[in-house]
């Protein structure tokens, strides 16, 4: 049986080589440190058997397998990252031998370490917002100039036109409610902007994804300057979390980092020779 | 792990699967992975949640076993 390298992701040379607490894939063997062209690469050896191109593509269908081994690649990521600059490769990139492995270091070399540069003391951190859109919607129309009185000439109607009435005022309240969730993302997006060299917007998650009972109004990773530009966001976030508590009812925000740089380092595609 | 303003620890795990299912550097391995439907992927990231989480516990569990195995032996 063969054995293929499996590789997490790329560091600078001469970082810190030893992580006896983590194994690789096979949850067996540790993890390698493959010094070349001043780059690291953190793979684990695996056994071609299992990890040959079929036998993967079979089971990622698997969602157990794939939950599984999704998450300790991260773990590996992440526990890496606590001592150096990473740059995190994708789940299930493998290398059939060592030289292919080094083709690749080589090829990319310039690439990779112009990205260390980049990224060094940099965060990225993911910001979401949650609205929960009845307790939001009803303090928010509360305060809406003219609401009362227009309610209270619907109720004046004839039974068959306040229900068209009402109906038509609720998706109008709606849409206003839409669009001041929009503004207020946008106020606090704009100021983490200030903190940020660069942002990625992401879809919102449906209920069913994140399992929450408010909806997710705004999903952002952002790359923070520096440690200092982190700690004054936070600070940020906190202050803007209480001033949208006092002003409206429903509104969440929360942050989580720093992650593996997984949505900045990016290597341009080369072609497939 | 992330550290500071993190409320809910199964939107963290989802974004982790996110994360090192759909981004991460895509460098042209020997053998790659290819996930064609990363739509399904999403749908059926809830349905491994719970199983992610029991994951994290039987981890901290077997560490705590193989320390207490360790210091048992001594």
């Amino acid at each position: 049986m063969g054995q293929f390298y499996y590789v997490y992701g790329f560091l600078p040379a001469g970082c810190k080589q030893e992580l006896p607490e983590l194994t690789g894939m096979d949850k067996k063997t540790s993890i390698l440190f493959i010094e070349h062209e001043e780059i690291t690469a953190a793979c684990s050896l695996v056994s071609s058997e299992e990890f040959s191109e079929k036998q993967m593509q079979k089971k990622v269908e698997n969602m157990g397998w794939l939950k599984e081994y999704a998450y300790h690649h991260h773990e590996i990521l992440d526990r890496l990252y606590k001592d150096s600059i990473i740059i995190p490769l994708s789940f299930g990139t493998v290398y059939e031998s060592m030289d292919s492995l080094k083709n690749v270091i080589s090829e990319h070399k310039s690439e990779m370490r112009r990205l260390f540069r980049e990224l060094e003391g940099k965060e990225e951190w993911s910001v979401k917002i949650y609205a929960d859109r009845a307790a939001f919607d009803k303090s928010f129309t509360q305060d809406e100039d003219n609401i009362q009185e227009r309610k209270a000439e619907i109720a004046k109607m004839p039974r068959g036109k306040q229900f068209f009435a009402l109906k038509k005022l609720d998706s109008w309240l709606h849409e206003k409610a839409d669009n001041k969730i929009d503004t207020v993302c946008h106020s606090l997006h704009n100021e983490l902007l200030s903190f940020t060299s660069d942002h990625m917007q992401k879809k919102v998650w449906e209920k069913k994804l994140s399992g929450r009972k408010e909806d997710m109004v705004w999903n952002c990773v952002y790359l923070f300057q520096n440690q200092e530009a982190v700690n004054s966001a936070v600070i940020y976030i906190r202050e803007f979390q209480k001033r949208a508590e006092q002003e409206f009812e429903g509104l969440s925000v929360e942050a989580t980092g720093p992650w593996p740089s997984y949505h900045f380092a990016k290597l341009q595609q080369t072609e497939v020779q | 792990m992330p550290r500071e303003l993190n409320k809910d620890q199964e939107i963290v795990l989802l974004d982790v699967l996110d994360a090192v299912l759909e981004k991460g550097v895509v460098l042209r391995g020997d053998i790659m992975i290819s996930i064609a439907d990363i739509d399904l992927v999403y749908l059926d990231l809830r349905i491994l949640l719970s199983s992610v989480e029991s994951l994290v516990q039987d981890q901290k569990d077997s560490k705590r076993a193989q320390k207490e195995a360790a210091e048992g032996a001594e």
